[in-house]
This record gives C-alpha cells, sequence and structure tokens, in this order.
C-alpha cells in the first residue's frame, strides 16, 4: 500500500444482495490503485450477505451492519464513518473495473477544479449476461459545472456505482437527500455537485450495472411514486438554478417537463400491458399536467383512444418490450456540454 | 451566541416580510409564561424590503437574537443554519413561527406544561390546532380528532398525518425531535413530512392538542398545483413508509386501503377548492391543470356537483362556484384506539 497516495473510500451500501456482493467487493479489493479503503455497510440483509462479506474481513473490508433497515440514510453513515479525500459509492449488485480508482484519481489529481469524474458503463444482467450501451458522450473531457446542469434534468447519464467524487465538493454541496427518492437520487445529486464544481467524463467502461428489470421497474410504475418526485426534483432544479443564476437551467425546463410527459405516456402503455387501466389513465392525466402540449402527440393521441375504448388493454397487451425500449435504449454520443476541454490517455486536457 | 439559559426558543424564519413582523413578534413577547424564560431567535434569508433592519431595531430594545444569511437560500437550508446556531444554547423546547402568524398568550405556557407533564423520556413533540387567518378574517378548521390525547405508539400515525391535506397546526419540539435534517422540500406541506421522519425514525410519542393555540396564515400560494403534487408526493412516500414498516406485522385496525381512498378524496376536495380559487383570481389555465389533477388523483371526484361546476366555470358557462370550504372540509375523527385521553 502506497500511503503518500491520497485515500480513496469504497464504500459498498447492501440490502439483501448476497448474490451479488462476493463479485463486488472483489472487485473492489481487485483495483490496481494503492491506497483505499473499503467498508460494507450491510442494511440488515436477510439473506447471507453478511456471511459473504465477512469473508474478506481478513483482507481489510470493514464489514458493518445497521441496527435496523435505514433505509438510504446508509449512505450517510458510510459518509461518516469514511475518510478517503476521495469517495465512490459501489451498489452491492455491480461491480468495477480494476483500473477505475486509479483512471479516476489521475483525473482528480491533474485537475483541481474537478468535483466528480464519471466513467462508463454496461448493463448486466442477474445471470451475467452483458447489454452493451453507447457512450453517453462523444469523448472524455472536463466540463464547467454549470454547463452540465441541464444535462441531469434530462436525463440519466449515470449510475453511482459509475462516479468518484472528491468528499471536500461533496461536503460543499447542500440539501442532497437520497431519501427524497431513491430512482432519482442519482440525477439530483450529479446536477448538486455540477452547482458547485467542474466536471469529468471518462469515455470507458469500467462499471458493471446491474439491471434487475422485472421487480424494480414494476414496482416504481405501479406505486405512482416516481414520476411525482421526477416533477418535484425538477422543480426544486429550477430554484437552485435560479438562486445560482444559472439561465441555461430556466431554457431547458420546459424540454424537462415535456420529456417527463412523454415517458408518463409511455408508462401508461405499460399499465395497460398489465390490464390496469385506471393506474394508465392516471398517468396520462399526469402527462398533461407535465407538459400541456403532449396532447398533440401522436402517443398521446393513441393512448387517449385506447383508454376510450372497451377491451383497450388487450389489444395492447400484445406489444412487447416495453420497458426495455424505456431503459435499455441509448442510441448516440452525444457531444459534450459547452466549454469542455477534451482529455486523452492519462488524463491530460488538450484544448 | 446565545449564553443564557432558556427553557423556550421561538424560532422565526423571515424573508421580506416586515409588514407581518410587529403582529408575530408581539404574540411572542404578550404570552403569560416567563419572558426570561423565552428567547426569540429570528433567522434572515437576506431581506431586501428592510425586514432585517426592523429586527435589528426590536433587537436593541428587547431580546430578540438576529442572524442573518449573506445570500438568499431555500428555506430549508435557512431551518438547518438556524438549528446550528442553537447548537450553542442550552434550550428544553422550540416551536417555529412564520412571519404573519400568531401564538396566543397561553401557547407556550399550556404546551411546556403538557410537555413536562407527558414527556419521559424527551422524545415527544407536541401538535396543537389553529386558526386561519385569511385576508384579514380568522377562520376554524375543523380539529383532526375529537379531543387532545398521546399518540402513544407509531401505529397510531397512519390515522392522523395521511389526513389534513388542507389543515395547518403548530408544532412544538422537544430538542431531541426538532426536524432538522428535514429533506429539502418546502417547509413543508404542514406536517406531514415530519411525521413520516416520526414514524420510522424517531419513535417518537406525538401529543395532540385539540385547542387551536395559534393563529396561522395558510402559506402564500405561489404554485396551487405545485403544491397538491407535492402533497401527493409526501402521501405516496409515507404509504411506502408505512408499507415497509408494517410489511411483516399485522394491525388490525390499520386500514390502509380504506385510508389511502380517503386521503387521496381529500386531496381532490383540496384541488377544487384551489381551482375555484385560481377561478376567481381570473387564472383559468391554472384552474384546468388542478381539475385534471383532482381527477388523477381520485376519478369519482369528477361525479360531483362541485366538480362539474368548476368544470362548467372553466369552460366559460357560468360563474356559479358552491361555497369552497364546506365543500373541502374534512370531518373531525375520534383518536386511534389506544391512544392516551387527555
Amino acid at each position: 500500500m502506497n500511503n503518500r497516495e491520497p485515500l480513496v473510500s469504497i464504500m459498498i451500501p447492501n440490502r439483501n444482495h448476497s448474490a451479488f456482493l462476493g463479485q463486488c467487493i472483489e472487485s473492489a479489493l481487485n483495483q490496481t490503485y494503492g491506497h483505499t479503503e473499503i467498508m460494507v455497510l450491510d442494511n440488515c440483509s436477510a439473506d447471507n450477505s453478511l456471511e459473504v462479506a465477512s469473508r474478506y474481513a481478513k483482507d481489510g473490508v470493514r464489514v458493518c451492519r445497521n441496527p435496523k433497515n435505514i433505509m438510504n440514510a446508509s449512505y450517510r453513515v458510510l459518509t461518516l464513518l469514511t475518510k478517503g479525500v476521495y469517495m465512490t459509492l459501489l451498489c452491492a449488485d455491480d461491480f468495477i473495473k480494476p483500473t477505475f480508482v486509479e483512471k479516476c484519481v489521475n483525473i482528480f489529481e491533474q485537475h483541481h477544479d474537478v468535483g466528480y469524474v464519471h466513467c462508463e458503463r454496461n448493463y448486466i444482467d442477474p445471470d451475467g449476461n452483458v447489454t452493451e450501451l453507447d457512450p453517453f458522450y462523444s469523448c472524455s473531457f472536463i466540463a464547467p459545472g454549470h454547463s452540465a446542469l441541464p444535462i441531469y434534468m434530462l436525463t440519466d447519464v449515470a449510475q453511482p456505482s459509475q462516479c468518484v467524487m472528491r468528499r471536500s465538493i461533496f461536503e460543499q454541496m447542500y440539501g442532497y437527500e437520497t431519501e427524497f427518492d431513491h430512482a432519482n437520487a442519482d440525477k439530483d445529486l450529479w446536477f448538486r455537485l455540477s452547482l458547485v464544481s467542474n466536471y469529468a467524463y471518462l469515455r470507458e467502461k469500467l462499471a458493471f450495472i446491474r439491471i434487475h428489470p422485472s421487480r424494480e421497474t414494476i414496482t416504481s410504475f405501479r406505486n405512482f411514486y416516481h414520476p411525482l418526485a421526477m416533477y418535484l426534483t425538477l422543480d426544486n432544479q429550477a430554484k437552485l438554478g435560479a438562486l445560482g443564476g444559472h439561465r441555461n437551467v430556466l431554457e431547458r425546463l420546459p424540454a424537462a417537463y415535456r420529456k417527463l410527459a412523454s415517458e408518463s405516456v409511455k408508462i401508461a402503455f405499460f399499465c395497460l400491458e398489465e390490464n390496469n387501466r385506471p393506474l394508465a389513465k392516471q398517468y396520462g392525466l399526469f402527462a398533461r399536467i407535465a407538459s400541456g402540449d403532449i396532447v398533440k402527440d401522436a402517443q398521446y393521441i393513441k393512448l387517449q383512444e385506447l383508454l376510450e375504448k372497451d377491451g383497450g388493454s388487450s389489444e395492447c397487451a400484445s406489444r412487447q418490450g416495453t420497458q426495455s425500449d424505456m431503459f435499455l435504449s441509448r442510441k448516440r454520443s452525444y457531444d459534450p456540454p459547452e466549454g469542455f476541454k477534451v482529455i486523452g490517455e492519462g488524463g491530460h486536457a488538450h484544448s | 451566541m446565545l449564553t443564557a439559559d432558556y427553557d423556550v426558543v421561538v424560532l422565526l424564519l423571515t424573508r421580506n416580510c416586515r409588514e407581518a413582523l410587529p403582529r408575530t413578534i408581539e404574540s411572542v413577547f404578550g404570552q403569560t409564561f416567563d419572558k426570561n424564560r423565552i428567547r426569540l431567535v429570528a433567522m434572515d434569508n437576506n431581506s431586501t424590503d428592510g425586514t432585517y433592519e426592523s429586527l435589528l431595531a426590536y433587537a436593541q430594545n428587547t431580546s430578540i437574537s438576529v442572524y442573518r444569511l449573506s445570500e438568499t437560500q431555500l428555506p430549508t437550508r435557512l431551518l438547518r443554519e438556524a438549528t446550528a446556531t442553537l447548537d450553542f444554547a442550552e434550550w428544553k423546547y422550540i416551536t417555529i413561527v412564520n412571519p404573519g402568524d400568531t401564538i396566543y398568550p397561553n401557547f407556550v405556557e399550556k404546551c411546556s406544561e403538557l410537555m413536562d407533564r407527558f414527556t419521559d423520556s424527551g422524545n415527544r413533540f407536541l401538535i396543537c390546532e389553529t386558526d386561519l387567518l385569511k385576508n384579514g378574517v380568522v377562520m376554524k378548521q375543523n380539529p383532526i380528532f375529537s379531543s387532545s390525547c398521546v399518540l402513544m405508539k407509531r401505529e397510531h400515525y397512519p390515522h392522523f398525518f395521511l389526513r389534513g391535506m388542507g389543515h395547518k397546526v403548530q408544532c412544538f419540539f422537544s430538542r431531541k425531535t426538532i426536524p432538522e435534517s428535514l429533506p429539502e422540500l418546502p417547509l413543508c406541506v404542514d406536517y406531514t413530512d415530519f411525521f413520516k421522519k416520526a414514524v420510522y425514525s424517531f419513535e417518537a410519542e406525538c401529543i395532540y392538542v385539540r385547542d387551536a393555540l395559534a393563529c396561522t396564515s395558510p402559506a402564500p400560494c405561489e404554485d396551487m398545483l405545485k403544491d397538491l403534487i407535492l402533497r401527493l408526493f409526501l402521501v405516496k412516500r409515507s404509504e411506502n413508509s408505512i408499507a415497509a414498516l408494517f410489511a411483516d406485522k399485522s394491525f388490525k385496525y390499520l386500514d390502509l386501503e380504506g385510508t389511502r381512498s380517503q386521503v387521496h378524496e381529500n386531496l381532490a376536495r383540496l384541488a377544487l377548492r384551489y381551482a375555484s380559487e385560481a377561478l376567481e383570481d381570473g387564472q383559468v389555465k391554472a384552474a384546468q391543470d388542478i381539475l385534471i389533477f383532482a381527477e388523477m388523483v381520485y376519478d369519482d371526484i369528477t361525479k360531483t356537483d362541485f366538480f362539474s361546476a368548476i368544470k362548467a366555470a372553466v369552460a366559460g358557462n357560468t360563474i356559479h362556484i358552491p361555497e369552497r370550504r364546506m365543500a373541502a372540509a374534512e370531518n373531525t375523527v375520534a383518536p386511534p384506539d389506544g391512544a392516551q385521553m387527555i
């Protein structure tokens, strides 16, 4: 271990992911970067997670267990009990490549204005099948935080396991509450980090994100919680953007609401597939609240036709793969945010 | 920094509200409780209308503590800064007042007495009913419960906080239970979010006081639609927490489905009240969106006369709107089984 290198905390919150936890911890242990602390915080799992994690205690992994399921408050406990200059939140069912930490730290050490680094990802299912994704951006770069702000109002660039943060910047950031909405917390985190620091993006696939299509997405559709959280997050982002004088945030706000409306219409179709007409109708109405213009959208009009028709659900039941349409597709690599500098191999910036 | 000890801190969070200050401050100094044991602490959110100067002037002659932020912040940041400064003082209880609100002369005396009497561990908070001040007129609210009581167990909370969608209350916290780490939501649609926190983190007990001990103004509603969506969000989040909390247990009197339907109906009624207010202000588009919300949250609302009347008014066919407070009011219910009566 090279103690002159800055310490990096790899924080692994876990609940009932014993099937993947071993792979996750090993990927943290196998980092080429020399100076890390690894902490697993088990949130009172009902499976044998603690047993799995304990096997790695001899390797220096700190294994802790909450007295009860404290939900997302685990993140706060993890940040309180670790002390790395840099930190990453590695989800217990994801894993990272050996050079992940090294490459991110490389950027931080050369660019002190950078508060957080994203790398690229692939998706992996519970059986280990990998889905290759197009990278989000067209090159590796460093960009001013404020120019990245509108991105996080519109789309999902990265999961926590793709990110390393500078602790001093994380602590400057105010008001991040993972409790707000689990599915939404990442975007809000990236937004708030961008308010106080610059952003680096590494166009290399260094993380594997586990996708459990059936379970989690369906639950989040059914309880109608997610779209409300999205709406309120946007509202909050608009307020934060206005406080900071970021005009680009306000300019993109209508587009962001419009996107939320389109997503709601897609979810409405999914609800019809499940023969849940009342919920489909709710999503349709919510789409109108998010953006009045949606009524001119072809998909929305089709949804209304199906809702008015008896037996609309059965007609729709043959539609397959709505979920994969929505969550797995990413069709092109976007240009970086305004004011970016390209970074090359080794983290050096080019103008 | 505060150097003396107080029994009660009254925290006043201000932002451009100079006109509303005097009645609030006078109500704090008019308490029957020993005035030397009450401390008024004002935290100003970078006001530009003379609020801060006015607070300083008060501080010359009275025992107000004044703090000011150098940059305007969202309201919850203000609360966190305020509670951080209060860490340096010794105090037992705290209540947070909004500019323009007044506490009645016996508020501190009665709340302190009840907290002293019923608080063994300090892990309790108190909620009392309030009157509403709107357009210069004081109105009564239907109390949540028919009598004052102590909600002893967290199983009692769902009965309480899934109701009262348009209800205002005043809270009185012990030091342990102040909600300083509330998520950054507008502080807050009254108490709903705080209760959720109570349910699954504090395990605190709640003293409910049926008497109105304060007079509050409904929060100025810049955007009624957002207010409604926030309320619905909090309800959904509470439902999730409760469902997770009670997943392994069965409470025979906990009728989540029935409660949920009632809550949604209440929200829809509140939406109709907002829609009629929007119409009165000539905001037809806002009224239209709010009607969509009402239908979304509770489909059967479309069958009510109130809904039809507003819809017709939106369409421009009539201006007759039924008396909205009656249509939106919720009924008082008995305290849940097992609550300790006061």
